[in-house]
């Protein structure tokens, strides 16, 4: 298994090289980047089975040991976070060597290689078991993006990306800075050392680096009130770039925060993280409802939904945070979806602006079906996953008797529907508006349908396995609350009482 | 700790939180490289007092904790390469716009375009 | 830099050609180093991008292009990376090798060194792409009122 997770980081990485070399080549790059997409979604899915058989694998990086070196941790959430992801990145990929025959494209050459040097990015994030390489990871997935942001080199882009820009790089400087912090306390970064370590500092200390945490990876996760440039940056991208941010990249945030902030048992940070859970759900749904453009509200609901995530966490209980990595997996493949239908329309109508879309019910029924299934799911209407997620949350809340993040999330959840009906009536209903000139190809539209069909039925086949996803999700949680688990696995069990120095 | 470092630290954020609430660019990039530098003094700080180099068998002195050092060196190699990217942009937005400055009230202007203008992605033809 | 009336002042010119091959000693010399003392694949990169941004200070063209390089590095060093795996070790772990040679002695080298080229290419290759960038965005300088949108033909990656 070993080998199977080194494949999964590096794999991508060395695809990406080979990718570029041969750029200009259009067929065979396209080959190189799938086979590397999809040889790393196949290990992600080769981990999580043996995951769910043998248990937590660890890897340590040029056999160092875990006080000075660097590990690689595949417990379950990893592996199934690793799983959606990687899936999620393949199928969009699919969309953009579809789009590829559309005549509103850049330069598309950087695209594929720059896919893989993001998977690798995300999944280093995901399997990393110290905070260092995590930052690292976070460096390769936002340099990655900036180029996938700004390849088209447009002056919107630029300006908007610009945006996303400075705001990370003043998130990573901010990482960094912690992280100085948090070795001057503990001499480690060593995530399960830290979960031994963070519990026992004096409490100004330890919610210090709690609080600073919240604000690093809140930033990435787009929580308020750090969530205005997502917003801004993500309308301006090209449908496939914005469809794998909306998808994982706030997500990332979202699985590092859960991850931290359970296992360094910072539950005294519940009441602040549930505060900015519910205004991130009401400003997002807020903001959304004033836009009047595809792909600007779904923005908006990206931050929306990052709520609900929240809400799980802020509980600090076994149900809530069950729901929100329940959530989180039903979350990447919806949201990617929903931006790929935007897409969709885009190419249709040359448009997402819903003042000059309109009848496409009629003419394309299937962008239609297509919209109106993610649509739902993210409302929560049963029997979609966005149910499932919502109310396992909302019992979690009832449960721990917080009142108020319930009505909240249930106000947010109304709105969410307001706003997917008002998408709907723009765009699917009313007279239809002629398509945009030149079309896409015919090869080209199929390939787009079908890579969104394989989306919609990924949102789809987790309702399918909704009871066997919440019972693996509810380990999970109890994992993370309890910590000892994880320590043992990484550093094992039979240390002869290691001292801290 | 050294409260000298500290005290670095501090100026460096300061200036370089001051130069990235600049409109230029050019001033962002230079915020940012301050920003860099105070990163890195911090986890030279966060160290603990300087020895010898932690080079094996170099020194009998005891040696200086090599973790923050290699934390600060890939710090500065990525910080180098975000640098460059940054400054290619701002080369790149001086290229279109005539000057290196973010502009005013981005979402109004958006507003307003989208009422002109048939799509983001065919500005080109438009413009 | 360049003044594009002039040229490059002549003494900039020879002396940056004096200089090239020093600095690509030293290069080799830190590469070689960087096994058990300070040195190593970046600062080797590094002193190779400094020549090169000499060399198109001075007018000369770049004799690389980015793209190559940078993918060249990134292919060796995660195969170098993944080679160890093959044989049972641990991920990113090094073999050394040591011998005897003839004239230099005892050498003492390993899987790392091979690790160090990719990163010497890359970045090396780094520094040729931001050359690239600002030196399209030189030549090319659109005229000042074109305060819109260009075509996506010309795009600086």
């Amino acid at each position: 298994m070993n080998a199977i997770i080194a494949l999964a980081i590096v794999g991508p990485l060395a695809a990406s090289g080979i990718g570029l070399l041969v750029r200009e080549r259009h067929h065979l790059r396209d080959a190189i980047t799938l086979m590397g997409l999809s040889a790393t979604a196949l290990a992600a899915i080769a981990l999580l089975i043996d995951v769910q058989r043998n248990g937590t694998t660890v890897v340590r990086v040029g056999g160092w040991d875990p006080e000075l070196g660097i590990v690689l941790v595949a417990d379950q959430f990893a592996a199934l976070i690793l799983v959606v992801a990687t899936l999620t990145i393949l199928v969009v990929d699919i969309f953009a060597i579809g789009q590829r025959g559309t005549a509103s494209t850049g330069d598309q050459t950087v695209v594929g290689p720059m896919l893989l040097v993001l998977t690798a990015g995300v999944s280093l994030a995901i399997l990393t078991g110290d905070l260092f390489t995590l930052f690292v990871a976070f460096e390769l997935i936002l340099v990655s993006s900036y180029v996938l942001l700004t390849h088209q080199g447009r002056a919107a882009q630029l300006r908007s990306g610009m945006t996303y820009v400075v705001i990370n790089l003043l998130a990573s400087t901010l990482f960094l800075l912690g992280l100085a912090y948090v070795y001057a306390a503990t001499r480690t970064v060593n995530i399960a050392l830290l979960a031994e370590r963070i519990p026992e500092l004096d409490d100004g200390v330890r919610l210090g680096i709690g609080l600073w945490f919240l604000v690093v990876f809140g930033t990435k996760a787009a929580m308020f009130p750090l969530f205005s440039w997502l917003p801004d940056s993500y309308p301006t991208a090209p449908t496939t770039v914005t469809a794998v941010f909306a998808g994982l990249l706030t997500k990332i945030g979202v699985y590092v925060m859960i991850r931290f902030h359970t296992l360094t048992g910072m539950d005294d940070l519940g009441p602040v993280i549930l505060v900015a859970a519910g205004l991130t759900m009401l400003v997002g749904v807020a903001g959304a409802l004033a836009q009047n453009d595809v792909k600007r509200i779904l923005s908006f609901h990206v931050v929306s939904q990052i709520g609900y995530m929240l809400m799980g966490l802020g509980l600090f209980s076994v149900a809530g945070v069950a729901g929100a990595v329940l959530f989180l997996v039903h979350q990447i493949p919806v949201k990617t979806v929903m931006f790929l239908v935007g897409g969709l329309i885009e190419d249709d109508q040359g448009n997402s602006s819903l003042d000059k879309v309109g009848g496409l019910a009629a003419r394309r029924p299937i962008i239609a079906v297509l919209f109106a299934i993610p649509a739902l799911s993210l409302a929560g209407i049963p029997p979609f996953s966005g149910f499932v997620a919502k109310l396992s949350l909302i019992d979690a809340g009832i449960n721990a008797g917080s009142v108020a993040i319930v009505v909240v999330a249930l106000v947010a959840s109304m709105f969410t529907l307001l706003s997917m009906s008002k998408i709907w009536l723009g765009v699917f209903w009313r007279e239809p508006t002629p398509p945009s000139e030149p079309a896409s190809s015919k090869a080209s539209k199929r390939t787009m349908n079908g890579a969104t069909m394989a989306a919609v039925a990924g949102t789809l086949a987790v309702v399918a396995l909704a009871g066997p996803l919440w019972n693996m999700s509810e380990e999970i949680a109890r994992d993370l609350l309890d910590g000892q688990t994880y320590i043992d696995e990484v550093l094992g069990t039979d240390r002869g009482g290691v001292a801290s120095p | 700790m050294s409260a000298a470092l500290i005290a670095a630290v501090a100026a460096l954020v300061g200036s370089g939180v001051y130069l990235i609430t600049s409109r230029s660019l050019s001033r962002i990039v230079l915020g940012f490289s301050l920003l860099g530098h105070s990163a890195v003094l911090a986890l030279l700080a966060a160290g603990g007092s300087a020895g010898a180099p932690p080079i094996v068998g170099s020194s009998d002195l005891p040696s200086s904790d090599p973790l923050p050092q290699a934390f600060s060196l890939t710090a500065i190699v990525i910080s180098f390469g975000l640098t460059l990217f940054v400054l290619a942009l701002a080369s790149r937005q001086r290229q279109l716009t005539g000057d290196d400055l973010v502009e005013d009230d981005v979402e109004d202007r958006r507003v307003a375009q989208l009422s002109t203008k048939p799509a983001d992605d065919r500005e080109g033809e438009t413009a | 830099m360049i003044d594009q009336t002039t040229g490059p002042s002549p003494i900039v010119s020879l002396g940056v050609r004096a200089a090239t091959p020093l600095a690509l000693v030293i290069a080799v010399f830190v590469f070689f180093a960087g096994h058990n003392r300070p040195g190593g694949g970046f600062a080797a990169g590094l002193l190779i991008g400094a020549v090169l941004v000499l060399r198109s200070i001075a007018g000369f063209p770049l004799p690389f292009r980015a793209i190559p390089l940078l993918a060249t590095g990134t292919i060796i060093a995660c195969t170098v990376a993944l080679a160890p795996m093959l044989w049972g070790n641990v991920f990113l772990d090094q073999v050394v090798v040591e011998q005897t040679l003839p004239l230099l002695g005892k050498v003492k080298s390993g899987s790392a060194l091979v690790f160090d080229i990719g990163v010497t290419l890359i970045v090396s290759g780094l520094i040729v792409a931001v050359l690239d960038g600002f030196r399209a965005d030189h030549l090319a300088t659109p005229p000042p009122d074109l305060a819109n949108e260009k075509t996506n033909a010309e795009n600086s990656s």
